[in-house]
């Protein structure tokens, strides 16, 4: 029982990860139209400019900021690369954040060195808060609840500013919020760094639980892929479960038959494509 | 025989009432043209007839046989083929492989992995055929995506044609196109009528059209059927001058 | 009419080659014929041509997908690595036969792209990329995974290039011989794709990219067209996958990662996927800047990155693409 509790809140920490980063596809897919390959490299940007920011500003300070910054230097891709490819095929977008992601995987390799760095967090977070779930460190619940909060915080926003609201009516007809006056150009560059600022902060929280490698990006993205399969195009909560079923699926695995941890999230995702083709909580028509 | 008869046919969209109670019989060979004002009912019609939809009430009966209900897969294998108001045709290839394309799909040819010489040389005939019948052979190396507008409705027409059509809906054949164009549109419709006996059914604005090429014409109204009847009786029935030709509704297309 | 027909330039009159094209194609023909001859007086090898031929092929093979069917597959590396995998496991554990080598390679690879078409074929558009190559990542896992069975994270060593059994006797397949084997089995691989293409099958492939709409209102089920795309697409890339293992001796979970995927894509882009050729020179000019890139310069993954960037915004519709479109201006 202990056993399959600790595969399963592994798991959920995974799941995180997995979860934050496909909302921020999600949001990107939606309005960008773009599958966002590079995703992954900008992940990998927040957790190691946490890396160099925190000596100066600390850990907590590198927290804050740090995600930041990786959503401004998003911006600067979004502006410069991705703008001119909307509203063409959407082969060229792939093929542009493809690119990108090679590049800041190599660029990340260069900087920080191809071996992976440890970034040090706190230590009274390290230590098991209780004797029984030696695995419930202050760490993991700190993940949890940065997770949380920031998945709420995006849901708030969503619903409660007139950016969600744009965004939201966008991903529904985008012609006609042009109509009502909005500058889509704007409103798709501010979603697209709203997806990399929970990108970056994946990657500021993943890094202090697994550390920090240049390839972390690249093996974190596919599992976030299918998460959104599984969720379902178009729903953001269907992002968000699908993260977390596929990241505890995964832990307990672990646990059992770990050479299969991997592979048991795509048996998954066979299963729901066989099932329910448009995913848990997809909408219906979209890219069918 | 009448080819095509529709018995008290109703369709409504929750709470709106697209069309009433609409009898109509187009006789075999008949060039038969559906005018009304916009939101008349018209294309409702043609997506009851071609299967895009069931009608709420009321039956449909193709060749003395009813298809109330069926799919359009199953109407185009009847011989009811229709064309949108979109041009609807293959844009990167050319006039020659969109026709090819249709003549191979029609013969069923797509999923057999083996077509001999016999093969094509049928399947080149039937292309050469079709080219001929929508005069377009001269063009026939063209992009379909570089030719002008009026010249792609005649592909598509071709693309149509290729299922060798008992009933042929036309949602405004010549829309959007040019003097030349249209007569050039109205010759091959013409043509088709009276040297294949194709049964037309046509949405028409163009009054000069209509009245030079349609056999009967059926007035649409509101959903219902205003009147029936030759270019001459439609012309002189009052109902429709009052309502639609007399040009006293705003918006009309008179 | 039937003299019309033939009179008649390109496309119209079926399987034969107008005369320039023809011309051209000999060219073509006779240049891979001779490359172990002259690739070393331009100062390359031969093993770079042998290169050239199974990137071009595992690219055309995706092409059939990408460019004429017009499905956004990103995750042919999968069944490239599968059938490097199925020819290495093949001559490691069972035998040395070149055939059956090569056989069960095409087979792993191509089966088991047939057997996910009907789950990929459910969305279109960016969609399908996504459910490719998240598909296409498995296989990277499996493979990862199956320690003692496929080496590992190391990848599957203790296998080599036999000698090939014909009728004649056997050959051993040094670096020149190898190339005429490689170049073999491209011939028939490329054949099969120009077949496929000049077929019922072929043209309604295309027509499904230039309006799957229209091409169901003809009464052809895209669907079925799409998977059966999908699977021959994958036992090209399969075989190419089975002749990338006999020339490295070697396969590892690289050949199924998802970065090759895209390889395969901007090889195609780059050199013209609307083109039957195309992949060909983007493949050609890949192992080349691959060959030449690695040798000066340890990035070379911002190399290929930049590529994909500069193909996207200032080349998109890849070298052969503008050629053709220049003749005809």
């Amino acid at each position: 029982m202990q056993l399959l509790l600790f595969g399963a809140f592994n798991g959920l920490i995974v799941g995180f990860f997995y979860a934050l980063m496909a909302l921020g596809l999600s949001l990107i897919l939606g309005l960008n139209s773009v599958i966002n390959f590079a995703h992954g490299g900008f992940m990998a940007l927040g957790g190691y400019l946490a890396f160099t920011l925190a000596p100066f500003i600390g850990f907590w300070g590198a927290l804050a900021v740090s995600p930041f910054a990786a959503a401004a230097l998003g911006l600067v891709a979004e502006r410069g690369l991705i703008r001119p490819l909307y509203g063409r095929d959407p082969l060229y977008s792939l093929l542009l954040t493809f690119g990108l992601a090679l590049i800041l995987e190599d660029m990340t390799r260069t900087i920080w060195g191809a071996q992976g760095v440890p970034f040090a967090i706190p230590d009274f977070l390290n230590h098991p808060l209780s004797d029984v779930y030696f695995f419930l460190t202050g760490y993991r619940l700190l993940v949890v609840i940065v997770a949380a909060v920031a998945t709420g915080a995006l849901f708030a926003v969503l619903r409660y500013t007139r950016l969600g609201v744009c965004i939201r009516a966008g991903n529904a007809d985008l012609e006609t919020v042009a109509s009502l006056g909005v500058n889509i150009y704007l409103l798709r560059a501010l979603n697209f760094a709203l997806g990399i600022l929970l990108a970056g902060l994946a990657g500021i929280l993943a890094g202090g639980q697994l550390g920090l490698t240049p390839t972390m990006g690249s093996s974190l993205i596919m599992p976030s892929f299918v998460a959104i399969i599984v969720g379902g195009a178009g729903s953001l909560i269907g992002s968000l479960l699908g993260g977390l079923i596929i990241g505890v699926a995964a832990g307990v695995t672990t646990m059992y038959i770990p050479a299969a941890s991997e592979v048991v999230i795509y048996l998954i995702m066979a299963l729901v494509l066989l099932i329910r083709p448009r995913g848990l909580l997809g909408q219906e028509g979209l890219f069918e | 025989m009448s080819l095509l008869e529709l018995h008290h046919v109703s369709r409504r969209f929750g709470a709106l009432q697209a069309l009433s109670d609409i009898d109509l019989s187009v006789e075999q060979g008949e060039l038969r043209a559906v005018i009304g004002p916009n939101g008349a009912g018209k294309t409702t019609l043609f997506n009851l007839v071609s299967g895009l939809f069931p009608p709420s009430t009321g039956r449909i009966v193709f060749d003395g046989r009813e298809i109330t209900g069926e799919r359009p897969a199953r109407l185009v294998a009847r011989g009811i083929i229709r064309t949108f108001q979109i041009t609807e045709i293959f844009p990167d290839l050319t006039v020659y492989e969109n026709l090819r394309l249709a003549v191979e799909a029609a013969m069923g040819l797509t999923f057999r992995p083996f077509l001999g010489a016999a093969g094509r040389r049928t399947v080149a005939e039937r292309v050469e055929a079709l080219l001929e019948a929508v005069q377009l052979a001269d063009k026939a190396d063209r992009v379909a995506s570089e030719l002008a507008h009026g010249d792609q409705r005649i592909v598509e027409m071709g693309i149509t044609l290729s299922r060798e059509p008992r009933l042929l809906l036309l949602d405004e054949p010549t829309a959007g196109m040019g003097e030349e164009e249209t007569a050039h549109m109205v010759g091959i419709i013409r043509r088709l009528n009276r040297e294949r006996g194709i049964t037309m059914l046509f949405i028409e604005h163009d009054m000069d059209i209509i009245f030079g090429v349609a056999d009967r014409i059926t007035v649409l109204d509101n959903g219902t059927m205003l009147a029936e009847g030759t270019a001459a009786e439609i012309a002189a029935d009052e109902a429709v001058q009052a309502a639609y030709l007399g040009g006293s509704r705003p918006g009309a297309h008179a | 009419m039937s003299v019309e027909t033939e009179a008649r330039p390109r496309s119209r009159a079926g399987l034969a080659l107008p005369g320039d094209e023809k011309l051209r194609f000999a060219i073509f023909a006779v240049l891979l014929l001779a490359a172990p001859f002259w690739l070393p007086l331009v100062g390359s090898y031969t093993d770079l041509g042998t290169r050239v031929l199974v990137y071009a092929l595992a690219a055309m093979g995706l092409n059939l997908l990408l460019g004429f069917t017009g499905g956004l597959s990103f995750g042919h590396a999968a069944y490239f690595g599968l059938g490097a995998y199925g020819t290495g496991l093949m001559l490691r554990y069972v035998g040395p036969n070149m055939w059956l080598a090569v056989l069960a390679g095409v087979l792993l690879g191509g089966v088991a792209a047939t057997l996910l078409g009907p789950l990929v074929m459910k969305r279109r558009g960016i969609y399908f990329a996504m459910i490719t190559i998240a598909f296409g990542q498995m296989f990277y896992f499996i493979a990862v995974r199956w320690n003692n069975f496929t080496g590992g994270e190391d990848g599957l060593t203790g296998f080599q290039r036999e000698p090939l059994a014909l009728p004649g006797g056997a050959i051993h397949l040094t670096t020149v011989p190898f190339y005429y084997f490689v170049l073999a089995f491209f011939a028939v691989g490329a054949f099969v794709l120009w077949w496929v293409l000049n077929s019922p099958l072929g043209h309604a492939m295309v027509g499904a990219r230039e309006n799957a709409r229209r091409l169901e209102f003809l009464g052809v089920r895209v669907e079925r067209l799409t998977w059966i795309a999908f699977a021959i697409s994958g036992f090209v890339t399969a075989l190419a996958g089975s002749m990338s293992a006999l020339l490295n001796n070697f396969t590892s979970p690289l050949d199924l990662y998802w970065q090759l995927s895209g390889y395969f894509v901007i090889i195609c882009v780059l050199g013209g996927m609307r083109n039957f050729w195309g992949p060909f020179l983007g493949a050609a000019i890949y192992v080349l800047m691959q060959d030449y890139a690695s040798s000066v310069t340890k990035n070379w993954l911002s190399v290929i990155g930049l590529m994909f960037i500069l193909v996207v915004l200032f080349f998109p519709r890849g070298l052969l693409g503008v050629l053709a479109r220049r003749r005809s201006a």
